[in-house]
């Protein structure tokens, strides 16, 4: 059991590793499809903003 | 008088100065140039395009260079696929999967041991760094394709019950997960191949254990090595699987860094065909080793076996270890049982 659980301990800390590092080998969509001529400014992550059902 | 007549004139000469001017005379045939070629009939048009390169492509000023393709019909197909077969597909397989196994389990029940074959005796299998490989491969697994079938029925069978918000937070974490676990699978992947790739070269027990059904079917028992012929199935699709999984999922983590967007359609053609297919395929083998099969748990979790399991499933692997001094068997523990399907 204790190999099972180092098992799944050792995908999880591989895991937050990547997730640590993979972010700054990736640009997000919004500075690898644009020049910066074309932007105001940071869009953040959520490119649609808060509102962004169309019932609302 | 005179000034009305004046502009009576004058209107009248400009009218005839506007229907004279070019443009507003019915359009005259286009005259041939004095070197006799018409190179507007002569350029090619967007359909013409279309059939001699698979797309309509301009140039644009992006870092996204991809932008520029205007028409690509094959993302219709990529869109029919995703939207209509995928989900069919993947439900049909995966059920189908689930029913076969519960309906054997009805049929056959839990593979068990005679009474009072085990031996106490305990042999090593599996060791412990075998062991680690193999249970973060399955976590990393179990992780992306929960995570993955989210991609493929989140949206119909999730959304509606967890509502637009909760689903949308639950698949961006899901995707994070995705995305960073496939990396220790990737590993695994790689680890499993080295440590095991020399037990699952096909032998002359494989043929014949095919024949006898892998012990469910007759009276046979089929000798097997350190991996039957099921086992060695197994290892080859996942390795397999989980190369072309592993190379399209990576095109699919750098997008565009190496294919168009007709490559990225075609990377996920095989990203989601092959994860159904392994997901049903270990299903299978979670099945067999855990409810399926009395005994065939210990191999993975202490790494432990009874003698006479070892015996019953794995004969041929077992009399090589002893021939190498590694274990002891007597002559008396040399016996065999009926069933030795794949783990």
């Amino acid at each position: 059991m204790k190999v099972v659980i180092a098992g799944i301990a050792l995908a999880v800390a591989i895991g937050i590793a990547v997730g640590l590092t993979l972010p700054s080998a990736r640009e997000p969509a919004w500075q690898a499809f644009s020049t910066s001529s074309t932007r105001v400014d940071d869009p953040g992550s959520n490119l649609v903003g808060p509102d962004w059902r169309p019932e609302k | 008088m005179m000034p009305v007549r004046c502009l009576r004139r004058l209107s009248v000469l400009l009218l005839t100065l506007l229907l004279l001017a070019p443009g507003t005379l019915p359009a005259q045939e286009a005259q041939p140039s004095p070197s006799g070629s018409n190179p507007t009939a002569m350029s090619a048009n967007e359909q013409q395009l279309l059939q001699e390169l698979g797309k309509l492509q301009g140039r644009v000023t992006l870092p996204y260079q991809h932008a520029g393709v205007l028409q690509q019909p094959q993302g219709r197909s990529y869109q029919m696929f995703h939207e209509a077969w995928l989900p069919w597909i993947g439900a049909i397989l995966i059920l189908a999967t689930i029913v076969a196994l519960a309906a054997f389990y009805v049929y056959r029940g839990r593979i068990r041991l005679r009474e009072g074959e085990l031996t106490g005796r305990k042999i090593l299998r599996f060791n412990a760094f075998e062991r680690l490989t193999h249970w973060m491969t399955a976590t990393s697994f179990i992780v992306l394709a929960i995570s993955g079938l989210n991609y493929i029925f989140g949206k119909r069978l999730l959304m509606p019950l967890l509502g637009a918000d909760t689903f949308a937070t639950w698949s961006q974490w899901a995707k994070y997960a995705h995305n960073f676990l496939a990396w220790p699978f990737m590993l695994g992947i790689i680890l499993m191949f080295v440590l095991w790739v020399r037990d699952n070269i096909p032998d002359k027990y494989d043929i014949p254990w095919f024949k006898a059904g892998g012990g469910l079917v007759g009276n046979r028992e089929p000798i097997a090595g350190r991996f039957n012929a099921g086992q060695k199935l197994v290892f080859w699709s996942v390795v397999l699987g989980g190369i072309l999984m592993s190379a399209s999922g990576l095109m699919l983590l750098f997008p565009l860094a190496l294919l168009d967007v007709n490559g990225m359609q075609i990377a996920q053609y095989v990203h989601a065909g092959v994860g159904i297919a392994l997901i049903a395929l270990i299903l299978g083998h979670i099945y067999i080793g855990s409810i399926g099969m009395e005994g065939a748990y210990g191999a993975m979790g202490t790494g432990e076996i009874d003698l006479s399991w070892a015996m019953r499933h794995h004969r041929a692997w077992v009399e090589e270890q002893r021939a190498k001094g590694r274990i002891a068997v007597p002559p008396a523990d040399r016996r065999s049982g009926r069933a030795a399907p794949a783990e």
